[in-house]
C-alpha cells in the first residue's frame, strides 16, 4: 500500500491533520480551517531565551517552530502535522519576505528549522524551494542564492528557468501573469513571512507577502491594498497550493513597514502558525495594535490604514477575519 | 541501447522540460546590477525615510524599500531612485509614421526607446510586455546605453528624431531628459509618444529639448480613464495644453476601441475640446484596435467606425484627422485643409509621395503645420 492510499485509508481516524481542523485535504483542495468544523486556530508561540549571546540559538528556535506547528495543525509533532498536508514527491515552495533586508526578513534559523521539519516529514531537500520575487531579494535576506546542487534550493522568480506566465490571469480587481515557481514548478506552498507593519496595507505579515508571485505587486497598493490582497489569495493556484502561512516573529515592527525602521522594531522572540492564512493575519494585526498601544502610537484603525482586505477575504470565504471566532493557542 | 531508444531519450527530456515550465523561452541571468540605479528627480522627502514621487499626478508616498505605482522608481533608504536609468529594453530603427508622427519629418527614421514600466494601466495596452511589467522581468539585452551612445546609435542609424515610446517615456523621465538634451545639441530632436500623465513642472523642464510630443489620448471620458486606464483625465488635458503654450509641436492619437470610446458624441466633445484648447492644427489620428491584454473580448475596430469618427472631426473644424492601422485608407493621406489638394500619400507607415516645399501646400501656397525639416 502506498503512503497515500494508507492516508487515506485511515485519515478518518487519525487524532491530527485536516479532519481534527476541518480543514486541510491531501487532494489539494485547501479548506480554510474554521470556516467548517471548528474554529480556525492560530499558534502564537514565544521564547524570551531565544536569543543567545547575541544570536539567535537554533535549537530554541526549532523547538519553538516545532510546538507552533504541532499547534497549528493539532498534530503530535509538527512533521505529522506536515505530512497532512503534503504529499509523498512533492514539490515544496516556501515563500520568503526580504524586502526589509537581513533585519526584519525570516531568519536563516527559521529556514534551517522548517527544513528539518519538512525532511522529517519525508520532504527531500532537493524538493524544498524557498523563494523570492527575484534573486536580489534573495540576496538582500542574507541568502545566497542556490538554483542548484544539493540541499533547498533559494531562488527568485528571475532565476534561469522560471520566470512568469506568458499570459497574466484574473482573480476580482487584479491581472497578473503568476510566477512559475508556484504555477508549475511546487505542488505545496508554504507560505513564510515576518509579523510588521505595512505603511498601505496596515499589516505586511501573511497574506500581502504574496503579492511577490504576481508580475505587478506595484498596480495593487492603491485603497490600502483592498481588495487586491484577498484577490490574491483567491486565485486558483494560490488556493490549491497554499497550505501553510508560518510568520518569523522574532523580531518584528509596529510602524513604518515594510522596510526596516529600528524605531519601530521589536524582539517578539515568537512564530506564529496557521492554515488559516486570513486568521492568521487576524491574528497579527492584533499584534501590531497591541505593540503600537505600548509606544503610544494610535491602532491601525485610528492610523487611517486598517487591514480591510481582511474582512474582503473572509467575505468571499477565503479564512476566518473575526477575533472572537479564532482559536489562538499560544505557549 | 538501441539507436531509437537512444534517440527518445532527448526528446523526453526536452518535452518534459517544457511541460514542467524548466525550458524557458528565455535564459537570462538574474540581475543585480547597480549601473541602472540613478536618482530620481522630482520627488520629496517625508518622514521615516518614505518619500513623495512628484513626477506623475499619482504623487506616490513611498516607503523604504518600496516602489512607486510605476515599478521601476525605489525609495532607497530616504532617496529616491530610478532603475532604469540607461536600461532600454527596446531599441528599434522605426518609420516615424509608426510613432504616429505624421507632421514630423516624414519618411524619416526614428530611433525608437523604451524601459520596462508605466503610470498607467490601459487594460488594452499593445505594448504590456514592456509597460506593465518592472525593469529586472525583461532581460538587459542591450547593457548599459548611455544617453551619448544612444544619440550616436542614432546618429550612425541615419535617425533624423530619437523617439520615446511603447513603454511610458513619463516614467523613464531623467533617462528621457539627458538623451533629449544631448541629442537636441546633435541636431536628432527627441520625441515623445506618451499618455500625457505627467505633472507640469517637470514636464516644463522637458519640453525645452523635446522637437514634438503625441498624446496617446484615451477617452474624453473621466470614468473611462479611472475604470479602464487607472488613470484620470484632467491631468492629460492639461499636459495638452502646456506643450501647446510652450510651442512644441503635438499630435494626439485616440485608439478607438468598440463599445468602450466610440461614442460619436463623445468624439464630438473631444473636437470642441481640441479646437478651443488647442486649436484646428492638432492632427488627431483615429487608429485601430486589436485585441489584445486584458482587452481580449473585443473585435477589432470596424472600419466604418474610424472613417465616422474622422468625419465627426473634420466637420467639427479639425484640419488634420486621420485614420490609423487601417493600411492603405485614403484617410491616411495629408490633405492641404484649404484646397484639399492631397500633399503627402502614404500607405500604412511608408511614405508614398511628399509634396510639401518650404512648410507650404504646392498648389494653394497654404502653409501646412508640422516639422518639416
Amino acid at each position: 500500500m502506498k503512503r497515500r492510499e494508507f492516508i487515506k485509508g485511515v485519515g478518518a481516524g487519525l487524532a491530527f491533520g485536516g479532519a481534527v481542523l476541518g480543514g486541510c485535504k491531501r487532494d489539494g483542495s485547501r479548506a480554510a480551517v474554521g470556516r467548517k468544523g471548528g474554529p480556525a486556530r492560530v499558534a502564537v508561540f514565544q521564547d524570551q531565551d531565544v536569543r543567545q549571546k547575541g544570536g539567535l540559538d537554533p535549537k530554541r528556535v526549532g523547538g519553538m517552530l516545532e510546538r507552533a506547528l504541532k499547534a497549528a495543525f493539532g498534530s503530535p509533532d509538527a512533521a505529522a502535522g506536515l505530512r497532512s498536508v503534503i504529499a509523498d514527491g512533492d514539490v515544496v515552495g516556501i515563500k520568503l519576505n526580504c524586502l526589509a533586508g537581513r533585519p526584519l526578513s525570516p531568519t536563516r534559523e527559521v529556514c534551517d528549522a522548517l527544513a528539518g521539519v519538512l525532511k522529517r516529514a519525508g520532504v527531500s531537500t532537493d524538493d524544498m524551494f524557498f523563494f523570492e520575487r527575484a534573486e536580489r531579494d534573495i540576496r538582500k535576506g542574507g541568502f545566497e542564492v542556490r538554483r542548484g546542487g544539493d540541499g533547498p534550493r533559494f531562488v527568485g522568480n528571475d532565476s534561469p528557468g522560471f520566470n512568469y506566465e506568458p499570459e497574466p490571469e484574473m482573480s476580482g480587481q487584479v491581472g497578473s501573469c503568476l510566477s512559475r515557481i508556484v504555477t508549475r514548478r511546487i505542488d505545496v506552498m508554504i507560505n513564510l513571512g515576518v509579523l510588521k507593519d505595512h505603511n498601505l496595507a496596515g499589516v505586511g505579515a501573511g497574506m500581502k507577502n504574496l503579492f511577490g508571485i504576481i508580475h505587478n505587486p506595484n498596480k495593487y497598493h492603491e485603497d490600502g491594498c483592498d481588495p487586491y490582497v484577498a484577490d490574491v489569495l483567491a486565485f486558483p493556484v494560490v488556493q490549491k497550493k497554499l497550505r501553510l502561512t508560518i510568520l518569523d516573529a522574532l523580531t518584528a515592527q509596529c510602524e513604518g513597514g515594510p522596510g526596516y525602521l529600528p524605531a519601530y522594531a521589536f524582539e517578539f522572540n515568537g512564530i506564529l502558525a496557521s492554515v488559516d492564512p486570513v486568521a492568521l493575519d487576524r491574528v497579527a494585526w492584533d499584534l501590531i495594535d497591541k505593540q503600537r498601544k505600548k509606544k503610544g502610537l494610535p491602532g491601525l484603525e485610528k492610523a487611517g490604514r486598517p487591514p480591510r482586505w481582511i474582512e474582503t477575504a473572509r467575505k468571499r470565504g477565503l479564512g476566518e477575519g473575526d477575533l472572537s471566532k479564532i482559536e489562538v493557542v499560544s505557549g | 541501447m538501441k539507436r531509437r531508444e537512444f534517440l527518445k531519450l532527448p526528446c523526453a527530456y526536452v518535452a518534459g522540460c517544457a511541460l514542467g515550465g524548466l525550458a524557458p523561452r528565455r535564459v537570462r541571468a538574474a540581475e543585480n546590477d547597480r549601473r541602472f540605479v540613478h536618482q530620481a528627480m522630482w520627488f520629496k522627502q517625508l518622514k521615516d525615510k518614505k518619500v513623495q514621487c512628484q513626477l506623475c499626478p499619482r504623487e506616490c508616498e513611498i516607503a523604504d524599500q518600496e516602489r512607486g505605482w510605476c515599478g521601476n522608481r525605489e525609495n532607497e533608504g530616504g532617496v529616491l531612485k530610478t532603475y532604469v536609468y540607461g536600461r532600454p529594453v527596446s531599441i528599434n530603427n522605426d518609420p516615424i509614421e509608426k510613432k504616429p508622427f505624421f507632421h514630423v519629418r516624414p519618411g524619416t527614421k526614428s530611433l525608437s526607446i523604451s524601459t520596462a514600466g508605466c503610470n498607467m494601466e490601459c487594460q488594452w495596452c499593445q505594448n504590456w510586455e514592456l509597460s506593465q511589467f518592472r525593469p529586472e522581468q525583461i532581460p538587459a539585452r542591450f547593457g548599459y546605453v548611455s544617453p551619448d551612445r544612444m544619440v550616436s546609435i542614432a546618429g550612425r542609424a541615419g535617425s533624423k528624431t530619437i523617439a520615446f515610446t511603447y513603454g511610458e517615456p513619463v516614467v523613464f523621465y531623467e533617462y528621457m531628459l539627458d538623451i533629449a538634451k544631448k541629442s537636441k545639441t546633435a541636431g536628432i530632436p527627441g520625441v515623445m509618444v506618451s499618455n500625457g500623465y505627467i505633472q507640469a513642472e517637470p514636464m516644463t523642464e522637458l519640453l525645452k529639448y523635446l522637437g514634438a510630443v503625441k498624446i496617446d489620448f484615451k477617452a474624453y471620458d473621466r470614468e473611462l480613464y479611472k475604470k479602464w486606464c487607472r488613470g484620470t483625465l484632467d491631468p492629460v488635458l492639461e499636459t495638452m495644453k502646456l506643450v501647446k503654450k510652450k510651442g512644441v509641436w503635438l499630435e494626439m492619437v485616440h485608439l478607438t476601441i468598440p463599445t468602450l470610446n466610440d461614442d460619436p458624441d463623445e468624439h464630438k466633445r473631444l473636437c470642441e475640446w481640441v479646437l478651443e484648447n488647442l486649436g484646428p492644427d492638432v492632427p488627431l489620428h483615429f487608429t485601430r484596435f486589436h485585441p489584445t491584454y486584458k482587452v481580449k473580448n473585443l473585435p477589432p475596430t470596424p472600419p466604418s467606425t474610424l472613417e465616422r469618427a474622422y468625419e465627426t472631426a473634420r466637420k467639427a473644424g479639425i484640419h488634420y484627422p486621420y485614420v490609423g492601422n487601417l493600411p492603405g485608407h485614403e484617410a491616411e493621406n495629408t490633405r492641404c485643409h484649404k484646397c484639399k489638394e492631397t500633399v503627402i500619400k502614404r500607405v500604412g507607415f511608408t511614405l508614398l509621395e511628399n509634396k510639401i516645399v518650404d512648410g507650404k501646400c504646392p498648389k494653394c501656397g497654404t502653409k501646412i503645420p508640422g516639422l518639416w525639416k
